[in-house]
Parts: structure tokens; sequence; C-alpha cells
């Protein structure tokens, strides 16, 4: 289904634009996961449509990085709790070289 | 082609998806936007169905939405709202939804049940694993490494403070 196709596009830039506008860590990383959601459905769309399954792989690859996000937020959240910092990218000018 | 059932079907998950997705960045607490992910993670999952990659769907709704559990648990640390039964609510109808959405995905896969090999994403790896084989291996590799990286971060932490 070609709309699909239209809905996967879409629901990157959905997440495109969140990761770019937002300065909660916690919100970016939710737009993150939507665009992993997005290049799912496109996959998924791509292995419906044609009779290639190559490049399926890559949607195991996907879930890890979906997991190391979760991973990665729980070790900031930890961090950023224990300091008593709100969860604002600012947070990290600090910590530059 | 299409039936008119199944592009309404389709259109009306679209939209679904896209406006819990839009939602997001306009809740006012962050367990409403864990939610609402949770959501657009369903919607995803029955748009890859209507795609007839059923076990596809239900694999991708028992990771993200297993993987959300972790994102409910810190958003509600985060949260200072007093009144727990409006989040009860919440979280009831998310998980009868889910519920609902397993259920559906099952169904359709135990039709398909005689021809699941014909499956697109499962007949990929059969025929791919020899050619991806270290890929994959180097992709199981990367949640460890990063488990490993998150686990350090929070012991130097411990230890000296940022």
């Amino acid at each position: 289904m070609i709309e699909l196709f239209y809905i996967g596009v879409i629901l990157f830039g959905i997440g495109l634009a969140g990761v770019v506008s937002n300065r909660n860590i916690i919100l970016i990383i939710f737009s993150i996961e939507l665009m992993l959601l997005s290049s799912i459905i496109l996959l998924g769309y791509g292995l419906s449509s044609s009779s290639n399954p190559e490049g399926s792989e890559m949607i195991i690859a996907i879930w890890a990085v979906a997991a190391l996000d979760a991973m990665v937020l729980v070790a900031m959240y930890f961090v950023l709790s224990s300091i008593g910092s709100k969860f604002d990218v600012k947070f990290f000018e600090e910590s530059k070289g | 082609m299409y039936t008119l059932f199944e592009l309404a079907i389709a259109i009306a998950f679209g939209i679904f998806t896209l406006g819990s997705a839009f939602l997001i960045y306009f809740s006012k607490s962050l367990l409403h936007s864990s939610i609402l992910l949770a959501l657009s993670f369903i919607g995803g999952s029955m748009l890859i169905l209507l795609e007839s990659q059923s076990i596809l769907a239900l694999l991708q709704l028992l990771i993200f939405v297993g993987g959300l559990s972790t994102y409910f648990i810190i958003t509600i640390s985060d949260e200072k709202i007093k009144s727990t039964k409006k989040n009860l609510l919440f979280f009831s109808i998310l998980s009868i939804i889910i519920s609902a959405s397993l259920l559906i995905i099952f169904s359709l896969a135990k039709i398909n049940e005689s021809g699941i090999l014909e499956n697109g994403f499962v007949q990929s790896f059969i025929s791919l694993e020899s050619t991806y084989y270290y890929f994959l291996y180097a992709v199981a590799f990367a949640p460890f490494a990063g488990a490993i990286g998150s686990i350090l971060i929070i012991r130097r932490f411990m230890k000296k403070g940022l």
C-alpha cells in the first residue's frame, strides 16, 4: 500500500522535527524512537512490496538501537536526577572537555 | 488491488499513529507523552500488519512496548502529580489496547499458519543468514557495549561525580 509509505515518511519527519526543536532529553529520545518506528514501517513496506528480501536484517539493527536508547536514557536519568538537574540538553555544555 | 475496507483501516490507523505521535510534544506531562508514544507504536505495528507482515508486527509490538516500560518507570518517577486515579485509568486503557492488538495479530497469524514460512520477514532470514552472519553478530554486540557503557557512566559518576 502506497499510503503506508507516506505515513512512514511523515512519521520520520515528526520525529526529526522533535529532535531538532526540543530541549528535554526524554522528549528527544522519544523522537528518536519515533524515527526508528518509521524506519521499521518503511522496511516492512519494502519487504511486502518487493520480492527481494535484501535489507530486512536491518530491522534487527533497529531493534538493537531502540534497546540502546532505553539503556542510555536510564544512565542519563540516574546521573541527572541525582544531581538535581532538569533534563535540559543545556546541561551538556558543562561536560565539554 | 486493495479493497475499500482495507484502505479505510489503513487510513484510520495512519491517522491514529500520526496523531498520537504529533500529540507527544503537546501533552503537559512526560507520562502522557510516553503513553502517546506507546499508542503510536501500537498503530505502527498494526500498519505493519496491514502490510501482511504478521510476525514482524508481533515482534515489533512486543519489543517496543516492552522497551517502553523503561520509559514508563522513568516518567512516573519524574512525575509530581498527586492524583493517581487518572494515571491508573490511562494505564488500564493502554493495557486493554495492547492486549486487543496482540489478540488481533495472533488471530491473523493463526490463519496464515500453514504458510508461515512464506512470510517475507522469516523467509529473508532463512535465505540471508549466511550472507549477513557477521553483521548480525555485530548487531548483537551493540546493545552489549551500550549496557557496559551505561554501567561505566553510573559507576564513574558515583565515584567522582561529573
